[in-house]
Parts: structure tokens; sequence; C-alpha cells
């Protein structure tokens, strides 16, 4: 769109770009301007055939790029990752993005669709962390013009995650910790109960804001709530016996 | 193994087993967008007009007869006492009194300090007010209407079509020629969707849209 008056034309075409027809730009010069600007077209298109003499450019390359892209082809099940065609109407709908910007994602592609696609490109190895930039709300999927079920796609890449090895290992074992937990209810209402006492010294005027260790991050911007004095099963089997409060 | 070949191969081996026919799978794609347009000639004529309007391009209407009038009136309201003229420029259509220079030898540095430059165009659509150019010798080279920044171009009635199937399906028995589209006055909304002016081509736009035919 802002080749002008090149005399040595370079191009870098990712292979999921190529179009079968001519005829089919109608269907893409439509899609593209409306969803990424809100414009009817363009303001200006080159298309080149080719070299012409006399006018256009003297030398044209063309480098079909794969770099991956036959890696996300292979998966049925996050292939049409590749139909993008780099709106950007996804990112503009994301309210993570919105808060975050572009640079938070470490790649060109940024947004919901660069938290699908960079992890696939780079075999996942530098993103771990991408699919789970998401509240997985929809706003990316209800904006695609070309309907790509991102949500879907970061669940299935959350899973590939955790099949390969999971987050950090704090992570891991508060997250292996909490399975033990809610495993079993007689296991849970005991840990519920033994949260009671653990968090008494550090609970005031009915609230928490200051923990020590690693979950200071947390209370560093928000208060927690106390765990509550009574549960709801408690509370339950209290009415059955007949002296609910 | 050359590299072409490999991607060819996991590209299948991506696929998996397909049906056989990829011709017929592709014409069942359905195609339920808008193809041909609906409007009568006037009505589509109006369309192009009014989103001419809305890019802030100025339109003048006339018919064949009048176009070197109009001509001479669109360069007079904008002060302009040269021009570069398109190698083919139907020379009966050309003002009278302007100093019309050759827009084949003219060189980069000279388009860009010149005034302006006069064309025809190839077609046209309605529905994104989009001028096309193929390059031809009644529009130039590409570096004609890139580099100056003011464009006066020739539009004829019936090179309007409606919409942009329609002009992509025009577009595709242009040969191998460069084309360019231009919808409105160069500009860009790409950086904080916010329009700036003059980026790729002219600033200012002025289209002649005249009666009739080429
Ligand atoms: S994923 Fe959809 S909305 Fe996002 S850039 Fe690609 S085509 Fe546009």
């Amino acid at each position: 769109m802002c080749v002008s008056l090149p005399e040595l034309l370079i191009t870098l075409v990712g292979i999921e770009k190529v179009i079968p027809r001519f005829e089919d730009l109608e269907v893409f010069l439509q899609l593209l301007p409306r969803s990424a600007t809100g414009e009817r077209m363009n303001p200006y298109n080159s298309l080149w055939t080719g070299i012409v003499p006399g006018d256009g450019p003297r030398e044209f390359h063309v480098i079909l790029l794969d770099n991956g892209r036959t890696h996300v082809l292979a998966d049925e099940e996050s292939r049409e990752t590749l139909d993008c065609i780099r709106c950007g109407a996804c990112l503009n709908a994301c309210p993570v993005y919105l808060q975050t910007g572009g640079h938070a994602y470490g790649s060109v592609y940024n947004g919901p669709i660069g938290a699908i696609l960079t992890p696939q490109l780079q075999s996942m190895e530098y993103s771990r962390s991408l699919p789970f930039a998401s509240s997985l709300c929809g706003a990316c999927y209800e904006a695609c013009p070309v309907q790509i079920d991102i949500p879907e796609i970061l669940i299935h890449l959350r899973a590939q995650v955790n099949d390969t090895g999971g987050g950090p290992l704090q992570e891991r074992i508060a997250m292996k910790a909490a399975a033990f937990g809610f495993e079993d209810v007689n296991r849970l209402e005991d840990l519920q109960k033994l949260a009671r006492w653990l968090e008494l010294p550090f609970e005031k005027d009915g609230s928490i804001s200051s923990l020590p260790g690693m979950l200071a991050g947390w209370t560093a911007f928000r208060d927690l709530k106390p765990i509550p004095k009574q549960s709801f099963r408690e509370w339950w089997r209290d009415r059955e016996k007949g002296d609910a409060s | 193994m050359s590299a072409r070949e490999e991607i060819l191969e996991q590209i299948s081996r991506g696929l998996g087993e397909r049906g056989p026919n990829r011709a017929s799978e592709y014409a069942s794609i359905p195609r339920e967008y808008k193809v041909r347009g609906t409007s009568d000639p006037a009505a589509r004529v109006e369309l192009f007009l009014d989103r001419l309007h809305d890019y802030g391009a100025t339109v003048y209407r006339c018919t064949n007869a009048e176009i070197a009038a109009t001509i001479t009136r669109a360069l007079s309201l904008r002060n302009k006492q040269a021009i570069l003229v398109a190698p083919a420029f139907p020379r009966r259509n050309l003002p009278a009194g302007f100093t019309l220079l050759d827009g084949a030898s003219a060189s980069y540095s000279e388009l860009d300090q010149s005034a302006g430059v006069l064309t025809t165009c190839a077609i046209a659509i309605a529905v994104t007010g989009t001028i096309v150019l193929r390059h031809s010798a009644e529009e130039g080279r590409r570096a004609l209407t890139l580099i100056p920044d003011y464009h006066l171009c020739v539009v004829y009635e019936n090179q309007v079509v409606e919409t942009v199937p329609e002009g992509i399906r025009a577009m595709s028995h242009f040969g191998t020629a460069p084309l360019t589209t231009i919808s409105g006055p160069s500009a860009t909304a790409d950086i904080e969707m916010t329009r700036v002016k003059g980026v790729h081509g002219p600033r200012t736009l002025d289209v002649i849209l005249a009666a009739g035919s080429l």
C-alpha cells in the first residue's frame, strides 16, 4: 500500500497470503479497509503483475515465506489462524490490548491475533505466557471479519503450554496445591478452617491489606476479603439442625 | 530438496487427505456478496459524485464538448498557469492559454516542482469513489500521478462501474501493466486512525466528470 516508486521491489510474502485468482481481490479489498480503518477503500492501492518496461519497478523479487506457517496448517484446531488478513479489528476491540498496548506482546503481531499467532510461529518457546494474556471475553471473535475463533484457539494453546511443562515453578506448585485442596470436600473444609486462623494476624477492620512474602505483590495494589466466618456448607448443616442464623 | 519442494510437501502433508478436485472446491465457495450493481446509470454517477465529495475532491460535471472549457475553469480556480499533461491525453480536450508540459519526458524533480498533472483514467468505482489508473499513455506512467501535488482527472460517465467486484473484474483484463487505485486525495489513517493527507500521492484531487465516452 505504501509502495510508491521503487526501482527495485523485494516483497516478502507469507505463503498464507496467496489467493487463488485476481478476482478474489474483490473480497479482500472490501473486507480489509472497512475492518481496519473504517474506510470504504484504502486511499491508494498499487498492483503489480511482474515488470513492464518504462513503468513500475525495474527489478521485482517475491520471496514466499513459510517460517512456521505449514506447522500451523498441520494443526487442525488452530489452522484458521492463517486466515488472518491483518486488519487489526481484533486489537481495537480487545480490552487487554487497550490497557497494555502493543509492546507488551513482544512481537510485531500484537493484540489477540498476536497472542495466538506468535506462539505458533515461534513454536511457543519465547511466548508461553501469551495465550494467557486474555480474559476470553470474545470481543475479538465478534470483530474479526474472517471469523477466526480466537478464544477457542487461545484455550487450545493454553492446553499445549500445560502439556509441555506449564508455567513457572511457583505457579505449578500453587496449581498442584489448589488441585489437592479442591479434590476432597473434607480436606477443603479443613483448609478453610486453617486459613481462618492463619489470616488472623493480617486482618484489620474486615479486610487484609498487607500479606508477607510473594503474596505482598497482590496486596500492594488491592485488599483481600478474609475468608467468611461461615461457609455455605456450614450454614446449610446448621440450618438442617434447625439453628441457622 | 529445494525449499520450494519442501514447503509444497509440507502444505500437502499439513492439509492431509483432501477431496480430489480443488477446482470444484473453489467453484463452490459461496459468494453471497453483491457482485453486480443494481442502480441505473444516473444513480450510479450520483453515488460516485457523493463519494468524491466525501473525500474532499472538487468535482465538475460537463458534456463531452465542454471538457476543454471545464479544464480551463478548474485550472483558473486553482491559479495554475502551467500543467503537465499525460502523453496521449486527447488533443481536442486540451485548454488554450495554458503552458502544457510534456508529462512523458519530465524528470522526478521536474514532477516534484510542477503545478500539477492532467490525465484521464481507466475506470472508476462508484461505491468506493475509486479512480483506477492502468498507466496507459492517456494516464501517464505512475510517477506522473504520484509525485505532483495536484491531479486533475477526467472521468467519463460510462467508465463508472458501481461495485468493487465489477471494478476488479474489469481490472483483471488490463494485462500486466501496473495498476493504481485512488480513493480520494492521498491520505492514510494507519496511525492511530487519524487521517493525514499527502502521504502517497497528490494532496489535491479535482475530477471532471464528463457525459458520454472517451
Ligand atoms: S484476527 Fe481477524 S480481526 Fe484480528 S487482525 Fe486478523 S483478520 Fe483482523
